[in-house]
C-alpha cells in the first residue's frame, strides 16, 4: 500500500485519529509521519480530512461535478486543495459544505459577530426607518448648503431603496 | 517607515509583563475577512490582487488605528526584510511566497497588523504580552468594525464571514497563546498534556506557527473551531484549557524543585554561564539555553536579568535580525559569532541595569 500523503513510499504506519468524533484512518510512510510530527502535532490538515471523508461523497455524484459560477472552481478541485475560490462558492457547494463544516466545527451556523453592513439580514422596516433618518439629514445638509455631503446622502438613500425594492 | 527603525523599536508584546507572564509569553488574536464578489487571493489574477490591495490600503490609511503606522508592499521588500517581518511575527510564512499584490499594514506600537492578500483578502491580527486574549479581541473588534464599514465583506447570516479555507469560516477568528513549558518537557509530561489539549479541540504549534519545530520549549495553542461559537465562547474555551496547562506547568516546576533542586539550579546556572560567555552559538542552542534561563528568572534563582531581555533575545538572535543589524549577509558561522556577541552584550547590559 502506498502512503496516502506523498503517494510515493510504502505506507508503514497505520494511524487512527479521532477528529471531532470522526475516526480517520491514515496509512502513511515513515517520512511523512515524521514531517507530520505524529505524536504531539496537531491533527491532519483540511485536505487530508477531505480525502478521508466518505460522507462528502454521498452528496457529489461521480458524473456530476458542480462548478462555481463566480470563479469557475469545481468541487473536485476544492477537494484536492481544500481552498474555496470565492464567496459564491459557499452558495454553489452549500450541501456538501454543510456536512463538511459539521465535521470540522461540529456546527454549520454562525453565531458570532454580525456584520453591520449585512443589509439582507435587517428587516425591511429598519431599512425604511434608516431611509427616513437619512432624508432628514439630507434636508439639513441642503439647508446648510453642504452639497457634497447631500450628494453622498442621496446616493445612500437610493442604494437602500433599491435593496428593498422601492422606486 | 524604515525597517531599520522597526528593528530598534520595542515591541509591547515582548515586555514580559501581563497576567501569567511566567508561562504565557504572548497572546494573539487574528480575524480572516474577504471582500464580496471578488475571487479569493489564490484564484485572482495578479492585476486583480493589486487593485484589491490598493483599495484596502486606501481604507487602512484613513483608519484611526493606523494613522501613525506604515504600509509595506511585499514585492518591494527584499527577502531579508520579509524574513525580518516574519521573525517579528508581523507577517506569516504564507506571505513570504505570495506574488505581487500583497502588503502588510503595521501600527506604531507594532502590536497591530493587517496582512493583505495572504490566504484571505484581509488578515487582521494583534499581539499582546502575557495572557490578554480578551484585551486583544476588544481592540481587534473595533478595528474590524471600522474597516468593515468602509469595505464590503463577504458575509452571510448562516455561514458568517466567508473565508478561503472552510476551517476559518464563521467568526474567522483564531486566538492563540504562546506558552513556555520547560517544566512539562523536563518532567516528560508534555506529550500527555498536549494530547489532552488537542482532544479539547485546540491546535498545538511551534514558535513560528504551522510546520515549525518545538524549539526552546515554546508552544502555541489555538482554537480549532471558528463556526457555531461566538468570539467570547472561543476565548473562554481557550482560557479553560490554558488554566489546566498553566497549573500542570507550575506543578512540574514545583516537583522539580522539591525532587532535586541542586540539579535544577545547576542546569540554569550552566545555561546562564554559556549564554553570558560563549563566542559561538547556534540559534537552536540559544533557544534551549534561553528557556532554562527564563525558568531561572521565574523561579527567582536568577535575579539580575529581566524577562523582557529574554523575550527580546528570542527575536533579536534570529538570522534575519542579526543580518539586518550588521547590515550584510552573513555565513552561518559568522552568524553564530555575532549572535554570541549580541547575547553577551544583552545579558551584560541588563545585569548592569538591575544591579541592586
Amino acid at each position: 500500500m502506498l502512503c496516502e500523503i506523498c503517494k510515493k513510499c510504502e505506507a508503514t504506519i497505520h494511524y487512527t485519529e479521532i477528529v471531532h468524533n470522526q475516526m480517520i484512518k491514515m496509512h502513511i510512510c515513515e517520512e511523512c509521519a515524521k514531517s507530520k510530527g505524529i505524536g504531539i502535532q496537531s491533527p491532519f490538515s483540511i485536505s487530508d480530512l477531505l480525502s478521508g471523508l466518505a460522507e462528502v461523497d454521498q452528496h457529489v455524484e461521480k458524473a456530476h461535478d458542480p462548478v462555481c459560477k463566480g470563479c469557475g472552481l469545481s468541487f473536485s478541485h476544492f477537494r484536492q486543495t481544500g481552498r474555496l475560490g470565492c464567496s459564491e462558492c459557499y452558495a454553489t457547494f452549500k450541501v456538501p459544505l454543510e456536512s463538511l463544516l459539521k465535521t470540522i466545527h461540529k456546527a454549520a451556523h454562525h453565531t458570532g459577530k454580525k456584520y453591520a453592513k449585512d443589509i439582507l439580514n435587517v428587516p425591511e422596516k429598519a431599512i425604511e426607518e434608516e431611509i427616513n433618518l437619512l432624508n432628514i439629514q439630507l434636508q439639513n445638509a441642503v439647508e446648510k448648503e453642504q452639497y457634497e455631503h447631500a450628494a453622498q446622502l442621496r446616493d445612500q438613500i437610493k442604494a437602500l431603496k433599491t435593496k428593498i425594492g422601492l422606486p | 517607515m524604515d525597517l531599520n527603525k522597526l528593528l530598534k523599536q520595542k515591541n509591547e508584546w515582548l515586555s514580559g509583563i501581563g497576567p501569567d507572564s511566567d508561562i504565557v509569553i504572548s497572546s494573539r488574536v487574528r480575524l480572516a475577512r474577504n471582500l464580496q464578489k471578488m475571487p479569493f487571493p489564490h484564484r485572482d489574477t495578479t492585476q486583480d490582487n493589486i487593485e484589491i490591495m490598493h483599495a484596502i490600503c486606501a481604507v487602512i490609511k484613513k483608519s484611526r488605528f493606523f494613522n501613525k503606522g506604515t504600509i509595506l508592499f511585499l514585492d518591494s521588500c527584499s527577502d531579508l526584510d520579509k524574513q525580518l517581518l516574519l521573525e517579528r511575527h508581523l507577517i506569516s510564512k504564507e506571505l513570504l511566497l505570495t506574488r505581487a499584490g500583497s502588503a502588510v499594514a503595521i501600527d506604531e506600537s507594532l502590536g497591530l497588523s493587517i496582512m493583505i492578500n495572504e490566504e484571505d483578502h484581509l488578515r487582521l491580527q494583534i499581539l499582546k504580552s502575557g495572557f490578554q486574549l480578551k484585551e486583544c479581541w476588544e481592540i481587534l473588534d473595533a478595528v474590524d468594525t471600522e474597516i468593515g464599514n468602509k469595505l464590503d465583506y463577504a458575509y452571510t447570516p448562516v455561514f458568517g464571514y466567508l473565508t478561503s479555507c472552510p476551517t476559518n469560516v464563521g467568526t474567522g477568528m483564531r486566538a492563540s497563546v504562546m506558552l513556555h513549558l520547560p517544566g512539562l518537557v523536563m518532567m516528560d509530561l508534555i506529550n500527555k498534556v498536549m494530547h489532552a489539549v488537542i482532544k479539547l479541540g485546540m491546535t498545538v504549534r511551534g514558535f513560528y506557527g504551522e510546520g515549525s519545530e518545538f524549539l526552546g520549549n515554546l508552544f502555541q495553542i489555538s482554537n480549532q473551531v471558528t463556526l457555531g461559537k461566538d468570539e467570547n465562547e472561543i476565548l473562554s474555551n481557550i482560557k479553560k484549557v490554558l488554566d489546566l496547562v498553566v497549573e500542570h506547568e507550575r506543578n512540574s516546576r514545583l516537583m522539580m524543585q522539591s525532587k532535586n533542586e541542586e540539579k535544577l539550579r545547576d542546569q540554569i546556572g550552566r545555561a546562564y554561564g554559556i549564554l553570558a560567555n560563549a563566542h559561538l552559538i547556534s540559534s537552536k542552542e540559544t533557544l534551549g539555553l534561553l528557556s532554562a534561563l527564563r525558568m531561572g528568572i521565574d523561579l527567582k534563582y536568577v535575579k539580575n536579568i529581566n524577562k523582557r531581555c529574554i523575550n527580546e533575545l528570542y527575536i533579536a538572535t534570529q538570522p534575519a535580525h542579526l543580518q539586518k543589524q550588521t547590515g550584510k549577509l552573513l555565513e552561518p558561522e559568522r552568524r553564530d559569532a555575532i549572535r554570541a556577541e549580541l547575547i553577551r552584550n544583552y545579558l551584560h547590559n541588563d545585569a548592569q541595569k538591575n544591579k541592586p
